[in-house]
């Protein structure tokens, strides 16, 4: 059995796991309270080694940092090499107590005061010992990254402050002393104080200021109801049982979290980039309107309150004006700031920014275009925004003055002053290395094809979940015109935006919380509108005109819209409700073709 | 010819690491190696198993477990253990049964459905039968075994009068080959063991880790490192609070708490190396039958400390091999005096581990119980009781003398 698992499927890996950990229990030569401290905590191990396998198999270099004696044997037995370091509460069968390589106390371990040795390992398990660090949690995983190889895993199990026992003590306001033990008995993981404990959400943030990505986090079950050699009074004895199963039915009151950490992507060298005096930042500028508005943009950036041997320019545009070189020679004439021209056809979309971010030299990508007044201060308060952990920041992108009005927009396609979950591109800077890592912006299957709704949020949404922060400065702020739509070609174009959105949502569910309303409406006006067609149809199809009642809120919202007074302005008053209503029938039919096609419902 | 063999006893290695484990393995080990058959029937937590070594096989029977057992009538283990043991030994008929204390809640039924002969070994002082029916069992027991043995002669003589039968005595041995210097022993840094278990009060280990604080400011090279077991599982868990497990805070300086190593009962084979390394081994318990800790540290050339009293106080009773400090009762672990006398004795026998000759009349003294003489003494009861005789009269003379 020893050697590589047999391991195909999640439900055969988690069988010999079992099989194993239970072969190895039933033998261990301990004494029999040690045996069953160990049989009581038996769940966790069989977490830990499923959670192994499953990113790693044998052969591989392990450091497990206050483990047991079964987890000790279990690994050694699938062919893993583990280095042991043990804490002096530990206990530890002989055999394994020779193999321990350090033993350490947990305050050393919070005060960082530990080397790695120049050890890089594939994986690290922390079991059970973040809860009893008496410092900083994100400054001791930060350091555990420097031991991981580049693809390597942090196994954490931690206790959870949302368990079962907790809330109820919380909800009956007694006291939770109890469950902060300065000393207890455990010859199976060691008995470390507990000085705090971290809920999923929480533990994410800690991670992630460790430089860590969160690749999998779940509540697991990491001992049994009771120790069979506890003696228990019947009461107890069921209240121990009641609990074990209904944290067993509700997942976020059990009493530990697993989590399987990484390197986020493209920081596979820790601590490489922190040291750099001052980022060098490229500036990809999407260039499709005339020579004023690009004359306006590049000048704003060329006179930046930035170093200019520390940022350059890459203008995107189509070629397809042959003036424009010209136009752009003449702008940057005489400027100590590198500019460069890559023509892409569309010189917006995923594919350009992706070929720019490509061709950039600068730490960081910020990404604008010709529609957008730059501020002076915007380079700087790009540059300090991202230190460690940071690999996307966006800010406010407001409307310029005289922009056609935020009249009737799909949610998404207006970015203002609060944060919606948004990163349009007309205003968002990337860690380059990372973007790249993860692949940058998803382009259409099919060249020339329109990139979807939110393609530019997509991205940032993604890598933050991959371990990295993203941020929302207010003073990372452009401004941007908007020009009035086309006359007719709108209808083609707000149709495939609405079409677009629910898939949008699917694929980044964060941003439902912002944009949707009630969770599966776009807007107040489309819920209405969706209640007047419903009341509509119903009134005609039963007979029953109180159903016209339901039109009334869209009727109320549009009446403000309406002049009474001159009688002149009737006329175009109806248009304008009438194009209202054309606009949300036509978003309604593309809400229910992306709906049925995203399997995501949005009205 | 050989003899077939029977140790039912509901512990045994490595689950539970005590002197009566100690005995059936040494014994056990002692007698297949002059040709007997021997199995030694025993339980274990998790699935039932069969082990071969050498030629002693154990079988392993399940082990009775539950929370509201041993909240109410621990005694459950016990029961179901003698019926899993009857059946076994019902299907296999042995020679001999060596019973011990808490062997065979049964065992009259051996004597009046098998004819089964058995020898009965009082391993323990104070046996703890809650129930008026376990009581009666036990005199039973006593009564119609075919030969009853006690740890030592002022116990045996101490048993006989209060049963009204003869009884012998057979100690536990100690294997001399197994335990014997080895390993450097670091007089420098004077090492103090404590083997006995951890989570049992009466072994003294409270008593010590009062006593280190005054040892520690005398000797603060001194280390202790504490390495019995951890209690049996289920039974008296509310005293572990009351051991030295439950009490490490006893130790005030914090340099003192520094320099003590709770190590748990280790491996088997580390065991006697262990011995053989420390300046001096403390038992300081109260009720203590024999002391198999004694035996094994003075075999290992290591002096000892332990109560005058008990089977501890039989042993020791020369200076030149450790010292021995007056406890006799549960309260004298809690006596401060007691702990001060006790710091003085262990330090009395770092300075006695520094003298020459000290290893060897340790180990002269130990020969008393080796395996050799101790075994030899076992064989013949159990070749007397298989034939059908009675080796009692000549022990009962013996037990008579040490009692007058």
């Amino acid at each position: 059995m020893s050697g590589q698992a047999p391991v195909r499927g999640r439900a055969a890996r988690r069988r010999f796991v079992r099989a194993t950990v239970d072969e190895i229990h039933d033998r261990l030569q301990v004494t029999d309270r040690v045996w069953h401290h160990i049989d009581y905590t038996r769940p966790l191990v069989v977490e830990l080694t499923d959670c192994l396998l499953a990113t790693r198999q044998a052969p591989a270099r392990l450091l497990v940092i206050g483990g047991d004696s079964l987890l000790a044997y279990v690994l050694l037995k699938l062919g893993y090499h583990v280095d042991l370091w043990n804490f002096p509460e530990g206990h530890l069968t002989d055999d394994l107590l020779d193999r321990v390589e350090k033993t350490i106390s947990t305050e050393q371990l919070a005060a960082g005061d530990f080397s790695i040795d120049g050890r890089s390992y594939d994986a690290i398990l922390v079991p059970l010992v973040l809860e009893s660090l008496p410092g900083d949690a994100p400054a001791f995983l930060s350091r555990l990254r420097y031991g991981l190889v580049p693809d390597g895993s942090l196994i954490l199990a931690t206790a959870n402050a949302s368990r079962l026992d907790l809330r109820l003590l919380a909800l009956l306001g007694r006291s939770m002393a109890h469950a902060y033990p300065k000393s207890h008995v455990s010859f199976s993981f060691p008995p470390l104080p507990r000085l705090r404990y971290y809920n999923a959400q929480e533990l994410r943030a800690v991670t992630r200021t460790a430089g860590l990505w969160t690749r999998e986090s779940r509540f697991i079950l990491s001992h049994r109801a009771f120790s069979k050699i506890d003696p228990h009074p019947p009461g107890r004895f069921l209240k121990l049982n009641l609990d074990h199963w209904l944290t067993w039915l509700l997942p976020e009151t059990r009493p530990t979290i697993l989590t399987q950490l990484s390197h986020r992507v493209g920081d596979e060298k820790p601590g490489g980039s922190e040291n750099a005096p001052a980022r060098r930042i490229t500036v990809t500028l999407s260039a499709q309107r005339g020579k004023s508005d690009l004359q306006r943009s590049l000048t704003a950036l060329m006179e930046q309150d930035y170093s200019p041997d520390l940022y350059e320019v890459i203008i995107l545009h189509d070629g397809a004006a042959t003036e424009r070189g010209d136009w752009i020679e003449e702008i940057t004439k005489g400027s100590p700031v590198s500019v460069r021209e890559l023509v892409a056809d569309p010189p917006e979309g995923p594919a350009a920014r992706n070929a720019a971010m490509q061709m950039a030299t600068g730490e960081v990508c910020a990404h604008t275009d010709d529609a957008c007044r730059i501020p002076l201060g915007w380079l700087p308060t790009i540059a300090s925004v991202f230190d460690d952990t940071t690999a996307v920041a966006t800010g406010p992108v407001l409307d310029e003055p005289g922009s056609h009005p935020p009249f009737l927009t799909l949610p998404g396609s207006r970015p203002g002053w609060d944060h919606q979950g948004l990163f349009p591109i007309a205003n968002v800077a990337y860690r380059r290395e990372a973007i790249l890592a993860c692949g940058g912006f998803i382009e259409p299957k099919k060249a020339g094809r329109r990139a979807t709704l939110l393609w530019d949020s997509e991205l940032a949404w993604r890598i933050q979940r991959m371990g990295w922060e993203g941020r929302y400065l207010k003073h990372m702020f452009v401004f941007r015109d908007y020009p009035p739509p086309r006359h007719f070609g709108w209808f083609r174009t707000e149709w495939q935006l609405a079409r677009d959105l629910p898939g949008v949502l699917t694929r980044v569910p964060e941003l439902r919380k912002n944009l949707l309303k009630l969770g599966y409406f776009a807007s107040n006006t489309t819920l209405y509108f969706d209640l007047l067609l419903v009341g509509s149809i119903a009134a005609i199809a039963l007979q029953r005109w109180a159903f016209l009642l339901l039109g009334l809120p869209w009727v109320l919202h549009y009446s403000q819209f309406f002049d009474v007074w001159p009688v002149s302005q009737w006329r175009p008053s109806f248009r304008l409700i009438a194009g209202a209503a054309a606009r949300h029938l036509i978003w309604l039919s593309g809400f229910v073709w992306g709906s049925l096609r995203a399997k995501r419902i949005v009205l | 010819m050989g003899l077939r063999i029977v140790f039912p006893y509901p512990n045994y290695w490595p689950y539970v690491r005590r002197g009566a484990e100690r005995i059936i393995h040494d014994l056990s080990t002692f007698l297949a190696g002059r040709g007997h058959e021997v199995d030694i029937i025993t339980a274990k937590p998790g699935r039932p198993r069969v082990v071969q070594e050498g030629n002693v096989r154990i079988l392993y029977l399940r082990q009775a477990s539950h929370p509201l057992m041993f909240q109410y009538i621990p005694l459950i283990r016990l029961y179901h253990f003698s019926l899993l043991a009857h059946l076994q030994i019902l299907r296999r008929r042995y020679d001999v049964a060596h019973l011990m204390s808490y062997s065979e809640v049964f065992g009259p039924l051996f004597r009046w459905t098998r004819g089964q002969p058995y020898l009965f070994h009082l391993i323990m002082r104070e046996h703890w039968w809650p129930s008026r029916v376990d009581r009666l069992i036990f005199r039973l027991l006593i009564r119609l075994a075919d030969h009853v043995a006690a740890l030592t002669p002022g116990w045996a003589a101490h048993v006989s009068a209060e049963y009204q039968r003869p009884v012998s005595t057979l100690s536990p041995p100690v294997n001399m080959e197994i335990f014997r210097p080895q390993g450097t022993k670091d007089l420098r840094r004077p090492r103090v063991l404590f083997t006995a278990d951890l989570g049992d009060p009466r072994k003294g280990g409270a008593l010590l880790l009062r006593a280190w604080n005054e040892i520690h400011r005398q000797c603060p090279e001194a280390e202790l490192v504490l390495a019995g077991p951890f209690g049996i599982g289920g039974f008296h868990p509310e005293v572990v609070a009351n051991s030295a497990l439950g009490q490490l805070h006893l130790i005030r300086n914090p340099s003192a708490r520094a320099a003590v190593h709770l190590r748990g009962p280790g491996s088997i084979d580390n065991f006697p190396r262990l011995y053989a390394e420390a300046a001096v081994t403390v038992l300081p318990s109260v009720d203590e039958a024999f002391g198999m800790v004694v035996t094994e540290s003075l075999a290992s050339g290591t002096p000892v400390v332990c109560s005058a009293f008990g089977g501890p106080g039989e042993i020791v009773t020369s200076p030149e091999i450790g010292a021995t400090v007056p406890l006799r009762e549960l309260l004298d672990l809690l006596d401060a005096k007691r702990a001060h006398d006790l710091a003085d004795a262990v330090l009395y026998a770092i300075d006695l581990a520094r003298r020459p000759g000290t290893v060897e009349r340790c180990r002269e003294w130990a020969d008393t119980w080796s395996l050799e003489r101790v075994g030899l003494k076992a064989e013949a009861i159990y070749r007397e009781l298989a034939e059908g005789g009675s080796p009692v009269e000549a022990e009962l003379q013996t037990a008579h003398k040490v009692a007058q």
